[in-house]
């Protein structure tokens, strides 16, 4: 385990621009569907009470559904507690030397790609759908020219800003290698 | 006609719970491993717990309002 914003594999006065993840609102969505969920044994239970009460008076029928109402509340919270991790676990990193993808797809599958800076050829962003516009969030579309062709961070906030900074960090290193070179050449000069 | 316990029941639950309890385990195990040491990870981790200990007590006393020991009779032809 490591600490908030400690970058994967650091190297030498690497620097951290931005630490992603997915917006918020993609948690909160799957969180309400569980709370929703949560609602169904309680409406079996008023419908039995007050239109077959004689279902809940038989002992069988009763332990058994009362056994399975909590098995079923168990695994809704298992369920939760794991959409939390699922979306807590997926982390995409830019730095002022690289840019880190970790994505964990479900248990016992986890992914991890990083790719220099100068390697990166086009960046954009995508932002589609009412909910993405209105909670201004969407995907940053990484082309590079490495094994893993294309990175996608997805479903993050403001991914036009994140475009914006991730050209400012090409354009300063870019500037930075263009003022190395001048200096390698000036001496010769 | 067979006899049978109200306590298969609850041998079928436990073994519904063994494998939550399998699951949770794979979940702090990621989240411990992988995950990043904040105030987020420690509040959905407490969550959790507190949420699974308030649905076992619940079961627990509900069901402690049950006779286990009572049978009932299955008739196989």
């Amino acid at each position: 385990m490591f600490i908030e914003r400690e970058i994967p594999n650091r190297q030498k006065d690497e620097k951290l621009i931005l630490f992603l993840r997915r917006h918020p609102f993609i948690l909160v969505g799957r969180w309400l569907i569980y709370i929703l969920l949560a609602f169904i044994p309680l409406a079996i239970y008023f419908f039995l009470a007050n239109f077959q009460p004689q279902l809940l008076a038989n002992n069988i029928i009763y332990i058994f559904l009362f056994l399975l109402g909590s098995i079923y509340y168990l695994y809704l919270v298992l369920f939760i507690f794991s959409a939390f991790i699922d979306y807590y676990l997926d982390v995409w990193i830019v730095t002022d030397q690289r840019i880190i993808n970790i994505e964990q797809k479900g248990l016992f599958n986890r992914e991890i790609a990083e790719q220099g800076l100068d390697r990166i050829q086009d960046v954009s962003g995508v932002q589609k759908g009412i909910f993405q516009t209105f909670f201004s969030f969407g995907d940053v579309h990484i082309q590079t020219a490495g094994e893993a062709q294309k990175f996608i961070f997805r479903q993050i906030a403001s991914p036009f800003d994140v475009v914006k900074t991730i050209n400012e960090v090409l354009e300063k290193k870019e500037k930075k290698f263009e003022n190395q070179l001048e200096e390698k050449i000036k001496p010769a000069e | 006609m067979i006899e049978i316990s109200y306590f298969v029941f609850l041998i079928i639950y436990g073994l519904g719970l063994l494998v939550f309890v399998i699951f949770s385990l794979f979940n702090l195990y990621h989240l411990f491993v992988y995950g990043f040491l904040s105030y987020a990870s420690f509040l959905a981790t407490f969550l959790f717990l507190a949420g699974t200990v308030i649905v076992l007590f619940l079961t627990y006393q509900l069901g402690s309002q049950i006779d286990w020991t009572q049978t009932f009779t299955l008739r196989l032809f």
